[in-house]
């Protein structure tokens, strides 16, 4: 229940709360980070049902196609998991760093989604002079360095939270 | 095992992504417009409240970055009092002439405009600025396509979707928006488009006609619903387009979408 609580107010967060504080473009997108740290840490099996709903509810409250945000979110899970499993083992001493690779992973992967499928669809016109290779690169660049600056920031406050969920469940049980 | 285990995985992460990609395709032809509308309004309190949280501590940061300014802020806005004294006077006498030229271009007058305000509480948080979220919807009369301006006049956007208690405006600066405008000074028409975010362009500008950098553009008024002479921007480069068949102007808005709280939607 307290997880959905926050799961709720991470998507108000992103789509009315986080845009007074950024320029539009380089708003940090915190509920890919979530995914992401929920993936890493639960594993893909169990949290995909919980983030298709949280990308839908995303899509319904920031006027997206119905289905975007949550094929972004399963995007930059299913990464950041694929690389957590074959390539990097989460070892304590290293476990900050090796997040931060999944993080900028994950970012890319979901970014690469929430661009890539309205390009596909002719939503962003191919002869608009402000659609250039550069310009497509220099924001992807520009959402990874926000999204892991936004990590950096979240870290210990989400491992505090993620302790507190779990002593409010173990009470309530 | 492993290898399995991924095959088992990718085949997952396919069936999910054919599900999400075929609710796209029905969303990009509004089959969830119900659903989204419902959303809106049972949604609509907790988007207000966290908007305007928000814009509460980005207004207490900027007070407090702007302090240490302040002194000379005063002088310079004591200064610059003096000076629009003195242009109210003068602007006096230019109303009236406005007024007359108006009524022999057949403009609406400015005060004949049926404004509704509103808040803004809402913007993209994912693109690059295409819209605004705002607190009046079908309740207050709001319906698609009405234009949405700034108190003086200036175009921001129209209306592209309404619910009970908000509506959506989508900016000029969104890459498929689009609006004919002129220029005030030449007479140069041209369609206003958002370019993916980043700017405004004046594009389909006949090689023969003349646009200046620093010329005024104005909407023309043709097209549903968008009244002559609402203020664009100014120009601020003008090329030749790649094909060299037109004219593209790079168009400075006169005012900072994400910047913006209340704006005013013409009803008539």
């Amino acid at each position: 229940m307290l997880t959905i609580f926050f799961a709720v107010a991470a998507i108000f967060i992103q789509a009315a709360f986080l845009p007074n504080f950024f320029v539009p473009g380089n708003i940090p997108n915190l509920l890919l980070l979530l995914a992401v740290f929920y993936t890493v840490r639960f594993g893909f099996e169990k949290v995909w049902v919980k983030l298709i709903l949280a990308g839908l509810v995303l899509d319904l409250a920031t006027f997206s196609w119905t289905g975007l945000n949550a094929l972004a979110l399963i995007a930059a899970a299913f990464s950041s998991s694929f690389l957590n499993r074959r390539f990097l083992v989460i070892h304590a001493k290293w476990k900050f760093i090796i997040l931060v690779i999944l993080m900028a992973a994950g970012t890319l992967a979901g970014e690469i989604v929430l661009f890539g499928v309205p390009f596909l669809a002719h939503q962003i016109p191919d002869n608009s002079s402000g659609f250039e290779l550069a310009v497509i690169l220099s924001m992807l660049s520009r959402k990874i360095i926000f999204n892991l600056v936004m990590f950096v920031a979240a870290y210990w406050p989400l491992m505090r939270l993620e302790k507190f969920i779990k002593a409010f469940n173990r009470q309530t049980l | 095992m492993l290898k399995n285990y991924f095959a088992r995985k990718i085949l997952k992460m396919f069936l999910i992504s054919v599900f999400c990609l075929a609710l796209i395709f029905l969303g990009a032809r509004n089959f969830f417009n119900p659903v989204r509308k419902i959303f809106s309004s049972l949604a609509y309190p907790f988007q207000k409240t966290f908007y305007l949280a928000g814009r509460k501590i980005s207004d207490g940061f900027s007070f407090f970055s702007s302090i240490s300014g302040l002194h000379a802020e005063n002088n310079r806005l004591v200064r610059e009092n003096y000076g629009l004294k003195g242009q109210v006077a003068l602007l006096e006498n230019e109303k009236k002439e406005n007024e007359k030229l108006r009524s022999e271009l057949g403009l609406i007058p400015r005060a004949e405009f049926n404004l509704e305000a509103s808040f803004v509480i809402g913007q993209d948080p994912q693109k690059q600025g295409d819209w605004l979220l705002i607190d009046k919807g079908s309740a207050g009369g709001i319906r698609e396509n009405m234009p949405v301006i700034v108190s003086n006049g200036i175009i921001v956007g129209r209306i592209s979707e309404v619910s009970l208690n908000s509506a959506r405006v989508e900016l000029l600066s969104y890459a498929k928006s689009s609006l004919n405008a002129n220029d005030l000074e030449t007479g140069a028409k041209g369609i206003i488009r958002g370019e993916f975010g980043l700017g405004i362009i004046m594009d389909m500008i006949s090689q023969k006609d003349t646009i200046n950098t620093g010329d005024t553009v104005v909407t023309s008024g043709l097209g549903s619903n968008m009244p002559k002479g609402l203020l664009v921007g100014r120009v601020q480069d003008v090329q030749p387009t790649a094909d060299k068949l037109f004219q593209q102007a790079v168009i400075a808005p006169e005012v900072q979408y994400s910047k913006l709280d209340v704006i005013f939607i013409i009803k008539n």
